[in-house]
Protein backbone atom coordinates (compact mmCIF):
# COMPACT_ATOMS: atom_id res chain seq x y z
CA UNK A 1 0.00 0.00 0.00
CA UNK A 2 1.45 3.46 -1.21
CA UNK A 3 0.72 5.52 1.77
CA UNK A 4 0.28 9.43 1.16
CA UNK A 5 3.27 10.09 2.89
CA UNK A 6 5.15 7.48 0.95
CA UNK A 7 6.73 10.27 -1.39
CA UNK A 8 9.36 12.88 -1.72
CA UNK A 9 9.55 16.58 -0.07
CA UNK A 10 10.07 18.30 -3.46
CA UNK A 11 9.34 21.81 -4.51
CA UNK A 12 8.75 21.75 -8.06
CA UNK A 13 8.85 24.85 -10.24
CA UNK A 14 8.01 23.43 -13.22
CA UNK A 15 5.95 26.08 -15.51
CA UNK A 16 2.54 24.31 -15.67
CA UNK A 17 -0.45 25.78 -17.75
CA UNK A 18 -2.31 25.21 -14.43
CA UNK A 19 -4.44 28.78 -13.88
CA UNK A 20 -2.89 32.12 -13.98
CA UNK A 21 0.24 30.69 -12.36
CA UNK A 22 2.75 28.22 -11.97
CA UNK A 23 2.03 26.27 -9.09
CA UNK A 24 4.73 24.49 -6.56
CA UNK A 25 4.22 20.69 -6.48
CA UNK A 26 4.87 19.78 -3.28
CA UNK A 27 4.71 15.85 -2.12
CA UNK A 28 3.75 14.33 1.06
CA UNK A 29 5.47 14.28 4.14
CA UNK A 30 7.81 11.10 4.57
CA UNK A 31 10.60 13.13 4.31
CA UNK A 32 9.54 15.84 7.04
CA UNK A 33 8.36 12.84 9.42
CA UNK A 34 11.97 10.91 9.26
CA UNK A 35 14.21 13.34 9.12
CA UNK A 36 13.44 15.55 12.11
CA UNK A 37 12.93 15.43 15.83
CA UNK A 38 9.63 15.09 17.25
CA UNK A 39 7.90 18.49 18.03
CA UNK A 40 6.44 17.71 21.47
CA UNK A 41 4.51 21.48 21.52
CA UNK A 42 2.81 20.62 18.53
CA UNK A 43 -1.09 20.39 19.95
CA UNK A 44 -2.19 18.00 17.72
CA UNK A 45 0.93 15.74 19.00
CA UNK A 46 -0.77 14.02 21.57
CA UNK A 47 -4.33 12.93 19.03
CA UNK A 48 -1.92 11.46 16.67
CA UNK A 49 0.17 9.50 19.36
CA UNK A 50 -3.71 7.94 20.00
CA UNK A 51 -4.39 7.44 16.83
CA UNK A 52 -1.30 4.97 16.24
CA UNK A 53 -2.31 3.15 19.39
CA UNK A 54 -5.75 2.77 17.41
CA UNK A 55 -7.89 5.27 19.00
CA UNK A 56 -10.22 5.74 16.24
CA UNK A 57 -11.95 8.96 17.30
CA UNK A 58 -8.43 10.98 17.88
CA UNK A 59 -8.77 11.17 14.38
CA UNK A 60 -12.11 12.00 14.33
CA UNK A 61 -11.31 15.29 16.52
CA UNK A 62 -8.22 16.00 14.37
CA UNK A 63 -10.45 16.83 11.10
CA UNK A 64 -13.17 18.34 13.19
CA UNK A 65 -10.09 20.88 14.09
CA UNK A 66 -8.00 21.41 11.20
CA UNK A 67 -11.32 20.91 8.10
CA UNK A 68 -11.78 24.26 7.70
CA UNK A 69 -7.73 25.66 7.51
CA UNK A 70 -7.67 22.58 4.81
CA UNK A 71 -10.68 23.41 2.80
CA UNK A 72 -9.63 27.14 2.58
CA UNK A 73 -5.64 25.65 1.59
CA UNK A 74 -7.28 23.87 -0.57
CA UNK A 75 -9.79 26.25 -2.17
CA UNK A 76 -7.01 28.41 -3.28
CA UNK A 77 -6.09 26.42 -5.81
CA UNK A 78 -9.68 24.88 -6.65
CA UNK A 79 -11.60 27.76 -7.52
CA UNK A 80 -14.78 25.38 -6.64
CA UNK A 81 -16.61 25.00 -3.52
CA UNK A 82 -17.62 21.18 -4.32
CA UNK A 83 -14.41 20.48 -5.38
CA UNK A 84 -12.34 21.94 -2.47
CA UNK A 85 -14.22 19.70 -0.75
CA UNK A 86 -13.97 16.98 -2.61
CA UNK A 87 -10.55 17.64 -2.39
CA UNK A 88 -10.16 18.05 1.22
CA UNK A 89 -12.16 14.99 1.90
CA UNK A 90 -9.36 13.34 -0.16
CA UNK A 91 -6.77 14.97 1.60
CA UNK A 92 -8.27 13.68 4.65
CA UNK A 93 -8.27 10.19 3.61
CA UNK A 94 -4.69 9.95 2.39
CA UNK A 95 -3.97 11.43 6.19
CA UNK A 96 -5.78 8.41 7.38
CA UNK A 97 -3.90 6.62 5.99
CA UNK A 98 -0.53 7.61 6.51
CA UNK A 99 -0.78 9.08 9.95
CA UNK A 100 -0.09 5.33 12.45
CA UNK A 101 2.87 5.74 10.32
CA UNK A 102 3.64 10.10 10.86
CA UNK A 103 6.48 10.31 13.34
CA UNK A 104 5.88 13.62 14.40
CA UNK A 105 8.93 15.20 13.26
CA UNK A 106 7.09 18.32 11.74
CA UNK A 107 3.71 19.53 13.26
CA UNK A 108 0.50 17.48 12.62
CA UNK A 109 -0.93 20.45 11.05
CA UNK A 110 1.84 20.87 8.62
CA UNK A 111 1.57 17.64 7.54
CA UNK A 112 -2.19 17.85 6.87
CA UNK A 113 -1.46 20.95 4.68
CA UNK A 114 1.22 19.66 2.90
CA UNK A 115 -1.37 16.57 1.70
CA UNK A 116 -4.10 19.07 1.48
CA UNK A 117 -2.12 21.29 -1.42
CA UNK A 118 -0.60 18.18 -2.97
CA UNK A 119 -4.32 16.41 -3.12
CA UNK A 120 -5.36 20.23 -4.81
CA UNK A 121 -2.13 19.79 -7.13
CA UNK A 122 -2.99 16.76 -8.62
CA UNK A 123 -6.29 17.28 -8.63
CA UNK A 124 -5.58 20.64 -10.94
CA UNK A 125 -3.55 18.33 -13.47
CA UNK A 126 -5.88 15.91 -13.43
CA UNK A 127 -8.40 18.52 -14.47
CA UNK A 128 -6.06 21.44 -16.20
CA UNK A 129 -9.10 21.08 -19.27
CA UNK A 130 -12.17 21.40 -17.18
CA UNK A 131 -10.96 24.67 -15.56
CA UNK A 132 -13.51 27.48 -15.48
CA UNK A 133 -11.71 30.55 -16.76
CA UNK A 134 -11.96 33.10 -14.46
CA UNK A 135 -15.62 33.07 -13.07
CA UNK A 136 -15.91 31.66 -9.44
CA UNK A 137 -18.45 32.15 -7.04
CA UNK A 138 -17.04 35.53 -5.32
CA UNK A 139 -16.88 37.16 -8.42
CA UNK A 140 -20.59 37.14 -8.22
CA UNK A 141 -21.88 40.32 -6.90
CA UNK A 142 -25.28 41.99 -5.90
CA UNK A 143 -27.46 43.08 -8.82
CA UNK A 144 -27.57 46.42 -7.03
CA UNK A 145 -24.53 46.52 -4.61
CA UNK A 146 -24.06 50.39 -2.53
CA UNK A 147 -20.97 52.39 -3.84
CA UNK A 148 -18.86 51.72 -0.59
CA UNK A 149 -19.54 47.72 -1.31
CA UNK A 150 -18.44 48.64 -4.78
CA UNK A 151 -15.04 50.70 -3.54
CA UNK A 152 -14.62 47.63 -1.02
CA UNK A 153 -15.01 45.00 -3.60
CA UNK A 154 -12.55 46.83 -5.94
CA UNK A 155 -9.70 46.66 -3.22
CA UNK A 156 -10.51 43.19 -2.66
CA UNK A 157 -9.87 42.18 -6.42
CA UNK A 158 -7.62 44.21 -6.61
CA UNK A 159 -5.69 42.64 -3.41
CA UNK A 160 -6.31 39.17 -4.92
CA UNK A 161 -5.22 40.35 -8.36
CA UNK A 162 -1.95 41.18 -6.60
CA UNK A 163 -1.41 37.90 -4.75
CA UNK A 164 -1.74 36.29 -8.36
CA UNK A 165 0.96 38.04 -9.70
CA UNK A 166 3.02 37.29 -7.05
CA UNK A 167 6.42 34.63 -7.89
CA UNK A 168 4.91 31.20 -7.17
CA UNK A 169 7.04 30.66 -3.82
CA UNK A 170 6.39 33.75 -2.26
CA UNK A 171 2.87 34.15 -3.11
CA UNK A 172 3.07 29.96 -1.16
CA UNK A 173 4.62 31.66 1.75
CA UNK A 174 2.81 35.06 1.77
CA UNK A 175 -0.40 32.73 1.70
CA UNK A 176 0.04 30.41 4.02
CA UNK A 177 1.23 32.59 6.72
CA UNK A 178 -1.48 35.57 6.17
CA UNK A 179 -4.58 33.49 5.42
CA UNK A 180 -3.65 30.01 7.17
CA UNK A 181 -1.94 31.72 9.92
CA UNK A 182 1.24 29.21 10.23
CA UNK A 183 4.21 30.37 12.15
CA UNK A 184 6.95 31.12 10.41
CA UNK A 185 8.52 27.59 11.25
CA UNK A 186 5.69 25.89 9.58
CA UNK A 187 5.59 28.10 6.90
CA UNK A 188 8.94 26.88 5.92
CA UNK A 189 8.35 23.25 6.79
CA UNK A 190 5.34 23.32 3.97
CA UNK A 191 7.85 25.42 1.72
CA UNK A 192 10.58 23.07 2.00
CA UNK A 193 13.23 26.03 2.82
CA UNK A 194 14.70 27.96 5.94
CA UNK A 195 12.68 29.79 8.49
CA UNK A 196 14.82 32.21 7.90
CA UNK A 197 14.35 32.01 3.89
CA UNK A 198 10.37 32.20 4.76
CA UNK A 199 11.10 35.45 6.83
CA UNK A 200 12.86 36.79 3.81
CA UNK A 201 10.56 35.50 1.33
CA UNK A 202 7.69 36.90 3.17
CA UNK A 203 9.21 40.22 3.38
CA UNK A 204 9.58 40.67 -0.44
CA UNK A 205 6.28 39.00 -1.10
CA UNK A 206 4.73 41.98 0.93
CA UNK A 207 7.17 44.52 -0.42
CA UNK A 208 6.10 43.31 -4.20
CA UNK A 209 2.26 43.43 -3.67
CA UNK A 210 3.47 47.43 -2.19
CA UNK A 211 4.84 47.79 -5.42
CA UNK A 212 1.83 46.16 -7.39
CA UNK A 213 -0.60 48.07 -6.08
CA UNK A 214 1.00 51.38 -5.51
CA UNK A 215 1.63 50.77 -9.32
CA UNK A 216 -2.12 51.04 -9.44
CA UNK A 217 -2.55 53.61 -7.91
CA UNK A 218 -0.70 55.96 -10.13
CA UNK A 219 -2.33 57.52 -12.79
CA UNK B 1 -1.10 28.70 17.18
CA UNK B 2 -1.60 32.21 18.22
CA UNK B 3 1.46 34.62 17.13
CA UNK B 4 2.74 37.88 18.48
CA UNK B 5 2.43 40.46 15.69
CA UNK B 6 4.76 43.20 16.02
CA UNK B 7 1.93 45.76 16.51
CA UNK B 8 2.11 44.64 20.62
CA UNK B 9 3.83 46.70 23.02
CA UNK B 10 7.20 45.40 21.78
CA UNK B 11 7.25 47.12 18.58
CA UNK B 12 8.62 50.30 18.19
CA UNK B 13 6.30 52.99 17.54
CA UNK B 14 7.53 56.06 14.90
CA UNK B 15 8.38 59.36 17.06
CA UNK B 16 9.11 57.19 20.22
CA UNK B 17 12.38 57.55 21.76
CA UNK B 18 14.94 56.06 20.25
CA UNK B 19 16.30 53.05 21.88
CA UNK B 20 19.67 52.00 22.42
CA UNK B 21 21.41 50.79 19.83
CA UNK B 22 22.47 47.15 20.32
CA UNK B 23 24.63 46.64 17.12
CA UNK B 24 27.28 47.83 18.78
CA UNK B 25 29.92 46.16 16.49
CA UNK B 26 28.11 47.22 13.80
CA UNK B 27 28.29 50.82 14.39
CA UNK B 28 31.99 49.74 14.81
CA UNK B 29 32.16 48.56 11.59
CA UNK B 30 29.94 51.25 9.91
CA UNK B 31 32.20 53.78 11.57
CA UNK B 32 35.73 52.19 10.16
CA UNK B 33 33.61 52.20 6.65
CA UNK B 34 32.87 49.13 5.20
CA UNK B 35 30.51 50.02 2.96
CA UNK B 36 29.81 46.53 1.15
CA UNK B 37 29.26 45.04 4.71
CA UNK B 38 27.04 48.11 5.94
CA UNK B 39 24.90 47.29 3.10
CA UNK B 40 24.82 43.43 3.37
CA UNK B 41 23.74 44.10 7.38
CA UNK B 42 21.20 46.98 5.94
CA UNK B 43 19.52 44.72 3.70
CA UNK B 44 19.08 41.86 6.18
CA UNK B 45 17.56 44.29 8.54
CA UNK B 46 15.13 45.40 6.10
CA UNK B 47 14.42 41.69 4.75
CA UNK B 48 13.09 40.71 8.51
CA UNK B 49 10.79 44.02 8.34
CA UNK B 50 7.68 42.04 6.97
CA UNK B 51 8.43 39.19 10.16
CA UNK B 52 9.17 41.67 12.70
CA UNK B 53 5.96 43.32 11.55
CA UNK B 54 4.14 40.15 11.34
CA UNK B 55 5.81 38.10 14.41
CA UNK B 56 8.02 40.09 16.65
CA UNK B 57 8.03 36.85 18.55
CA UNK B 58 9.57 34.75 15.65
CA UNK B 59 12.40 36.39 15.21
CA UNK B 60 15.65 35.38 17.74
CA UNK B 61 16.60 38.03 20.24
CA UNK B 62 19.61 39.22 17.91
CA UNK B 63 17.36 39.79 15.01
CA UNK B 64 14.99 41.72 17.04
CA UNK B 65 17.44 43.95 18.34
CA UNK B 66 18.81 44.81 15.09
CA UNK B 67 15.15 45.30 13.37
CA UNK B 68 14.46 47.65 16.10
CA UNK B 69 17.74 49.42 15.68
CA UNK B 70 16.96 49.54 12.41
CA UNK B 71 13.05 51.10 12.80
CA UNK B 72 14.27 53.58 15.66
CA UNK B 73 17.30 55.46 13.78
CA UNK B 74 15.43 55.50 10.13
CA UNK B 75 12.85 57.45 9.27
CA UNK B 76 12.33 55.34 5.72
CA UNK B 77 12.33 52.00 7.56
CA UNK B 78 9.73 53.55 10.16
CA UNK B 79 7.15 54.18 7.11
CA UNK B 80 7.65 50.98 5.53
CA UNK B 81 6.65 49.18 8.77
CA UNK B 82 4.04 51.51 8.95
CA UNK B 83 3.07 50.72 5.07
CA UNK B 84 4.08 46.82 6.04
CA UNK B 85 1.61 47.06 8.72
CA UNK B 86 -1.41 48.80 7.28
CA UNK B 87 -0.77 46.20 3.89
CA UNK B 88 -1.11 42.86 6.26
CA UNK B 89 -4.52 44.28 8.12
CA UNK B 90 -5.79 44.94 4.39
CA UNK B 91 -4.89 41.21 3.39
CA UNK B 92 -6.17 39.86 6.57
CA UNK B 93 -9.67 41.62 6.06
CA UNK B 94 -10.08 39.50 2.80
CA UNK B 95 -12.81 37.20 3.44
CA UNK B 96 -12.10 33.55 2.52
CA UNK B 97 -12.58 33.01 -1.29
CA UNK B 98 -16.08 30.72 -1.96
CA UNK B 99 -18.83 29.43 0.59
CA UNK B 100 -18.09 27.80 3.42
CA UNK B 101 -19.55 24.00 3.28
CA UNK B 102 -21.48 22.23 6.14
CA UNK B 103 -18.70 20.89 8.13
CA UNK B 104 -21.09 18.38 9.92
CA UNK B 105 -21.50 17.06 6.35
CA UNK B 106 -18.24 17.01 5.85
CA UNK B 107 -16.87 15.39 8.98
CA UNK B 108 -19.69 12.72 8.32
CA UNK B 109 -18.46 11.52 4.88
CA UNK B 110 -14.82 11.85 5.66
CA UNK B 111 -15.99 9.47 8.78
CA UNK B 112 -17.80 6.99 5.98
CA UNK B 113 -14.81 7.51 3.81
CA UNK B 114 -12.30 6.06 6.11
CA UNK B 115 -13.60 3.56 7.93
CA UNK B 116 -13.75 2.25 11.19
CA UNK B 117 -10.67 0.12 11.17
CA UNK B 118 -7.40 2.07 12.35
CA UNK B 119 -4.42 1.45 9.31
CA UNK B 120 -1.59 -0.03 10.91
CA UNK B 121 1.74 0.42 8.90
CA UNK B 122 2.88 -2.73 7.34
CA UNK B 123 5.76 -2.94 9.29
CA UNK B 124 3.65 -3.12 12.20
CA UNK B 125 2.07 -6.22 11.26
CA UNK B 126 5.00 -7.80 10.69
CA UNK B 127 6.62 -6.45 14.18
CA UNK B 128 6.85 -10.83 15.10
CA UNK B 129 9.21 -11.34 12.90
CA UNK B 130 12.25 -9.45 14.78
CA UNK B 131 12.15 -11.15 17.62
CA UNK B 132 11.88 -14.18 15.75
CA UNK B 133 14.04 -14.22 13.20
CA UNK B 134 17.00 -13.15 16.17
CA UNK B 135 16.11 -15.99 18.16
CA UNK B 136 16.54 -18.92 15.08
CA UNK B 137 19.56 -16.78 14.08
CA UNK B 138 21.31 -16.91 17.65
CA UNK B 139 19.66 -21.09 17.69
CA UNK B 140 21.34 -21.47 14.09
CA UNK B 141 24.55 -19.88 15.59
CA UNK B 142 24.71 -21.97 18.65
CA UNK B 143 24.31 -25.06 17.02
CA UNK B 144 27.24 -24.32 14.60
CA UNK B 145 29.42 -23.80 17.04
CA UNK B 146 28.02 -26.91 18.87
CA UNK B 147 28.31 -29.35 16.44
CA UNK B 148 31.67 -28.41 14.97
CA UNK B 149 34.62 -30.57 15.29
CA UNK B 150 36.56 -29.32 18.37
CA UNK B 151 33.76 -26.78 19.23
CA UNK B 152 31.68 -25.96 22.13
CA UNK B 153 29.90 -29.37 21.67
CA UNK B 154 33.66 -31.07 22.77
CA UNK B 155 34.94 -28.40 25.05
CA UNK B 156 31.11 -28.39 26.74
CA UNK B 157 30.96 -32.66 27.63
CA UNK B 158 33.63 -34.25 30.15
CA UNK B 159 36.22 -35.52 29.01
CA UNK B 160 35.81 -39.21 27.80
CA UNK B 161 39.78 -41.31 29.35
CA UNK B 162 41.27 -42.07 25.93
CA UNK B 163 42.94 -44.51 27.95
CA UNK B 164 40.87 -47.28 30.33
CA UNK B 165 40.83 -47.18 33.86
CA UNK B 166 40.41 -49.55 36.44
CA UNK B 167 36.80 -50.82 36.00
CA UNK B 168 36.43 -50.29 39.93
CA UNK B 169 37.97 -47.39 40.26
CA UNK B 170 36.81 -45.41 37.52
CA UNK B 171 35.50 -42.02 37.96
CA UNK B 172 37.71 -41.49 41.62
CA UNK B 173 40.86 -42.66 39.87
CA UNK B 174 42.90 -40.26 37.50
CA UNK B 175 43.75 -42.10 33.83
CA UNK B 176 46.64 -44.14 33.24
CA UNK B 177 49.15 -43.28 30.58
CA UNK B 178 49.38 -46.08 27.69
CA UNK B 179 52.45 -48.43 29.08
CA UNK B 180 54.42 -46.73 26.15
CA UNK B 181 53.94 -43.40 27.68
CA UNK B 182 55.58 -44.65 30.86
CA UNK B 183 58.19 -46.73 29.24
CA UNK B 184 57.17 -49.33 30.55
CA UNK B 185 57.50 -53.57 28.79
CA UNK B 186 54.76 -53.78 26.78
CA UNK B 187 55.10 -57.91 27.69
CA UNK B 188 54.53 -57.07 31.32
CA UNK B 189 50.84 -56.02 30.92
CA UNK B 190 48.51 -58.76 30.92
CA UNK B 191 44.53 -58.70 29.94
CA UNK B 192 42.45 -59.98 32.06
CA UNK B 193 38.59 -60.61 32.28
CA UNK B 194 37.04 -58.97 35.15
CA UNK B 195 33.64 -57.84 36.03
CA UNK B 196 32.58 -57.97 32.39
CA UNK B 197 35.37 -55.38 31.49
CA UNK B 198 38.84 -55.91 30.14
CA UNK B 199 41.49 -55.09 32.57
CA UNK B 200 45.24 -54.45 31.49
CA UNK B 201 47.30 -55.81 34.68
CA UNK B 202 50.68 -54.69 35.10
CA UNK B 203 52.83 -57.52 36.68
CA UNK B 204 55.06 -55.54 37.72
CA UNK B 205 52.79 -54.22 40.37
CA UNK B 206 51.64 -57.72 41.31
CA UNK B 207 53.50 -57.48 44.69
CA UNK B 208 50.41 -56.25 45.93
CA UNK B 209 48.76 -59.68 45.85
CA UNK B 210 51.27 -61.46 47.92
CA UNK B 211 50.99 -58.86 50.64
CA UNK B 212 49.39 -59.34 53.64
CA UNK B 213 46.27 -58.18 52.73
CA UNK B 214 45.70 -60.67 50.18
CA UNK B 215 47.30 -63.95 51.71
CA UNK B 216 50.53 -65.36 50.69
CA UNK B 217 51.42 -66.28 46.88
CA UNK B 218 51.86 -70.40 46.27
CA UNK B 219 53.81 -70.71 43.62
CA UNK B 220 53.24 -74.73 43.98
CA UNK B 221 49.68 -73.82 42.25
CA UNK B 222 51.16 -72.39 39.46
CA UNK B 223 50.56 -73.73 36.01
CA UNK B 224 53.21 -76.50 34.81
CA UNK B 225 54.71 -73.86 32.14
CA UNK B 226 55.10 -71.28 35.24
CA UNK B 227 58.70 -69.35 33.62
CA UNK B 228 59.44 -68.26 37.18
CA UNK B 229 58.19 -64.35 36.84
CA UNK B 230 56.04 -63.30 39.50
CA UNK B 231 52.99 -63.97 38.31
CA UNK B 232 52.17 -66.93 35.11
CA UNK B 233 51.88 -65.63 32.17
CA UNK B 234 49.30 -68.35 31.39
CA UNK B 235 48.28 -69.31 35.08
CA UNK B 236 45.46 -66.97 36.08
CA UNK B 237 43.07 -68.89 37.33
CA UNK B 238 43.70 -68.32 40.66
CA UNK B 239 41.55 -64.99 39.84
CA UNK B 240 38.34 -66.54 39.59
CA UNK B 241 38.99 -68.07 42.74
CA UNK B 242 39.07 -64.49 44.68
CA UNK B 243 36.48 -64.31 46.81
CA UNK B 244 33.89 -61.42 47.33
CA UNK B 245 35.91 -60.15 49.81
CA UNK B 246 39.35 -60.32 48.46
CA UNK B 247 37.89 -58.20 45.48
CA UNK B 248 36.61 -55.64 48.13
CA UNK B 249 40.20 -55.34 50.10
CA UNK B 250 41.57 -55.15 46.42
CA UNK B 251 39.10 -52.43 45.32
CA UNK B 252 39.74 -50.46 49.20
CA UNK B 253 43.33 -50.77 48.30
CA UNK B 254 43.52 -49.43 44.90
CA UNK B 255 41.57 -46.39 46.21
CA UNK B 256 44.01 -46.01 48.93
CA UNK B 257 46.85 -46.13 46.35
CA UNK B 258 45.25 -43.52 44.05
CA UNK B 259 44.63 -40.66 46.43
CA UNK B 260 48.38 -41.10 48.30
CA UNK B 261 49.86 -40.72 44.25
CA UNK B 262 47.90 -38.26 42.57
CA UNK B 263 49.38 -38.55 39.17
CA UNK B 264 48.13 -42.15 39.15
CA UNK B 265 50.62 -43.40 36.35
CA UNK B 266 52.86 -46.16 37.10
CA UNK B 267 51.30 -48.03 39.93
CA UNK B 268 50.91 -50.85 38.31
CA UNK B 269 46.94 -49.95 38.68
CA UNK B 270 44.73 -51.87 36.78
CA UNK B 271 43.59 -50.44 33.61
CA UNK B 272 40.39 -51.16 31.67
CA UNK B 273 40.59 -51.49 28.08
CA UNK B 274 37.18 -51.42 25.68
CA UNK B 275 35.28 -53.69 25.28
Amino acid sequence: MQSPAAGTLLLDWRPTALASARVPAIATAPALADARAVTPDDPDHELAARFRDGDRAAFDLLVRRHQKGMWRLVRRYVKSDADAADVTQLAFVRAFRGLAAFRGSATVRSWLYRIAINCALSWLRDHRREQPAVLAEDALIDANPAPAQIAAGDDRARLRQAIEQLPPKQKLVLELRVFDDLSFKEVAELADCSENTAKVNFHYAVKRLRDILGADHEP
Amino acid sequence: MSRDRGDGADAPRAGAPEPERPDREGDHRRERGAPERRGCDDRQEIELLAAYVDGVTELSHDERKRVEGRIAGDAGARTDEAQVRELLGRLRDLPPEGNEPDWTAMERSIRAAVGDEVPRPWWRAWRWLVPLTSCATAAAVMLLLWSRPGGLAEQAMPVMPTVPTAPFTAGSRPPVSPPSERGDDPAAIVPLWLDGAEVDVDLTAAEILRGPELGEYDPSQADADDDGALLPAAGLSWVDRLDDDAIARAERWLASSAATSPGGSGDGAPRRKKS
